[in-house]
């Protein structure tokens, strides 16, 4: 059998051992019981489909006998398709989330006008309500991450309250909750916790997207392969420009720390490994890093996953794209990832989104 | 006739209910459910034992219905994030040592489907095309939710450490192997269950 997905040797004497125990552990009502319940359930079958017989030979009797009923009414029932009771056409819609966003602003709004002002004016951050949600701030579908190589589907486990909805899946919002933004907004590989992102923040409002079960690979053969796990796209509302300098400021040493955390023997599987990081971009408002962790004694190509991610600033917002790959044998093919196409396409993806907030606060 | 019938049926319950309760517990979410849903997969199979009992693996048959019965019924029952979030406990399965505990509570933080695909990869060793036949999802499939669950897996598995050799090589045969994977054979009517 091949080795792709060995756990370490404890973990399958200890499953083995788990299973021996809930066995020995297990009441056991016997074959006779098992046997009875078969009978009845082959009875309340039957049963069931008598009544279900029964049911639509009633039903044709009743639309019938509905049938002439109602040719003899002057108020025909109110039902809608399938039977079900119609709603008026008046009635309100329900409400939804609102695509109108509002900002807290540090500064009062200038009033409107289209002519530039008389004076140059300080910058002003524009402080955004985490629940505000814009829809042009959130990459479309078709421009996912590697979306020419890879199919992605929207993530379905969504750990906070949804406030819309973009390239058909679903943009939540969790707020007041440091710890939880930087756990589900940045997936950064088993033992990097970005804490410096977590910080000063009023909410994070994320996408997730997961590979396709047999979409989501850049490389498939039988003796190797590279799986696009997720991709990630968050926003980040800081409380102030400040506290936004200070995550910024703090992403290099978060990584460097992940790269240290993630070097030595791991815990869970026995096995020397090597995380390493890399920042392959950085501009006054952009960066991008990778972060991989490396088997020891394997080649490069022996990484068990890399991360690709982008981090845009703009006042007192940060922006992020994750993508994260695993490869579970040596040779998978992380040569299948551009990382220098992804950090371009990705920046500016991220800018126009935080334009879209910004501009959306203005 | 029918007493032969009975007597087949009986001798190959009392031969593999516990160990299919033992592999669904690990699939699933406790052992109440693991029991009770074992018990009706045999239920299920004693309605239709005259085919069922002449396939190749019955007991694959037995197991794959036990764990969509329980995953059904884990699937009305819980909400899978706060399932997840409460995962700190074994209370059903009583006496654990603290490294076994830990295998059943990070089991709790993964999927079922990927549970699934753990549990007949590394306890039962069947190969990924095993699991996608008794699963009956395709291969690639099978890869993704291995991979899922492994990664789900290793933050949740950092506390136990490797026991030194003896007891647990118990678990395994005479050939140091554990048991080969019983896979369901693909026949016509298998998956009507």
């Amino acid at each position: 059998m091949s080795d792709m997905y060995e756990m370490p040797e404890p973990f399958g004497d200890l499953l083995a051992a788990v299973v021996r125990s809930a066995a020995d552990a297990a009441g056991v009502p016997g074959a006779a019981e098992a046997r009875r319940r078969g009978r009845q359930r082959r009875t309340r079958r039957r049963l069931a489909t008598t009544a279900l017989v029964l049911a639509l030979i009633g039903g044709l009797g009743g639309v019938a006998a509905g049938a002439l009923g109602q040719s003899s009414s002057s108020t025909p029932p109110q039902v809608g398709p399938g039977g079900a009771p119609s709603v008026s056409a008046t009635a309100p819609p329900s409400p939804t989330h609102s695509a109108s966003p509002s900002a807290m602003a540090t500064t009062p709004a200038p009033p409107p006008s289209t002519s530039p002002p008389s004076t140059p004016s300080t910058p002003t951050t524009t402080i955004l309500n985490p629940s505000t949600f814009v829809s042009g701030g959130w990459i479309t579908k078709g421009n996912l991450p590697y979306a020419h190589q890879v199919s992605w589907v929207a993530g379905t486990d969504l750990y906070g309250t949804v406030v819309g909805t973009a390239g058909g899946g679903s943009v939540y919002v969790i707020l007041n909750s440091p710890v939880n933004h930087v756990s589900y907004a940045l997936g950064l590989g088993n033992l990097c916790q970005m804490t410096s992102m977590g910080v000063g923040t009023s909410g994070v409002q994320v996408e997730d997207f997961s590979g396709d079960q047999n979409g989501g690979y850049l490389v498939n053969t039988q003796a190797s392969w590279l799986f696009a796990m997720q991709t990630s796209q968050a926003a980040f509302f800081y409380t102030g420009s400040a506290a936004a300098t200070t995550a910024w400021d703090g992403l290099g040493s978060d990584f460097s720390t992940c790269a240290a955390d993630e070097t030595g023997v791991d815990p869970s599987t026995g096995t020397q490994r090597i995380g390493s990081v890399q920042r392959t971009l950085q501009q006054s408002d952009a960066q991008c890093w990778t972060n991989r962790e490396i088997p020891a004694g394997s080649s490069s190509g022996g990484a068990q996953f890399l991360v690709v991610g982008c981090f845009v600033r703009s006042g007192a917002m940060i922006a992020v794209d994750l993508v994260e790959f695993d490869q579970l044998v040596p040779g998978g093919g992380f040569s299948a990832v551009n990382t220098s196409a992804y950090d371009d396409a990705s920046v500016h993806a991220l800018r126009n989104s935080l334009g879209a907030y910004t501009t959306s606060g203005s | 006739m029918q007493v032969a019938t009975e007597v087949d049926f009986d001798e190959f319950y009392n031969a593999t209910f516990q160990r299919v309760v033992g592999q669904v517990f690990a699939m699933t979410d406790s052992l109440t459910e693991a029991e009770d849903a074992v018990q009706e997969a045999y239920a299920r199979a004693w309605q239709d034992w005259q085919r069922i009992g002449e396939y190749e693996n019955a007991e694959a048959w037995v197991r794959t219905v036990a764990f969509r019965v329980s995953v059904s019924s884990w699937r009305r029952a819980k909400n899978r994030f706060s399932a997840h979030r409460r995962g700190a406990a074994a209370a059903d399965l009583p006496g654990l040592t603290p490294d076994r505990l830990a295998i059943v509570t990070a089991l709790r933080r993964i999927s079922p489907e990927q549970r699934q695909a753990i549990v007949l990869y590394h306890l039962l060793d069947c190969s990924v095309e095993e699991i996608s036949r008794e699963a009956g999802v395709p291969v690639g499939t099978v890869k993704a939710r291995l991979a899922r669950g492994r990664k789900a897996l290793a933050p949740h598995l950092t506390e136990f450490q490797a026991e030194p050799g003896g007891s647990e090589s118990r678990a395994r045969g005479a050939d140091g192997r554990r048991e080969p994977c019983t896979g369901i054979a693909r026949k016509e009517g298998t998956s009507n269950v």
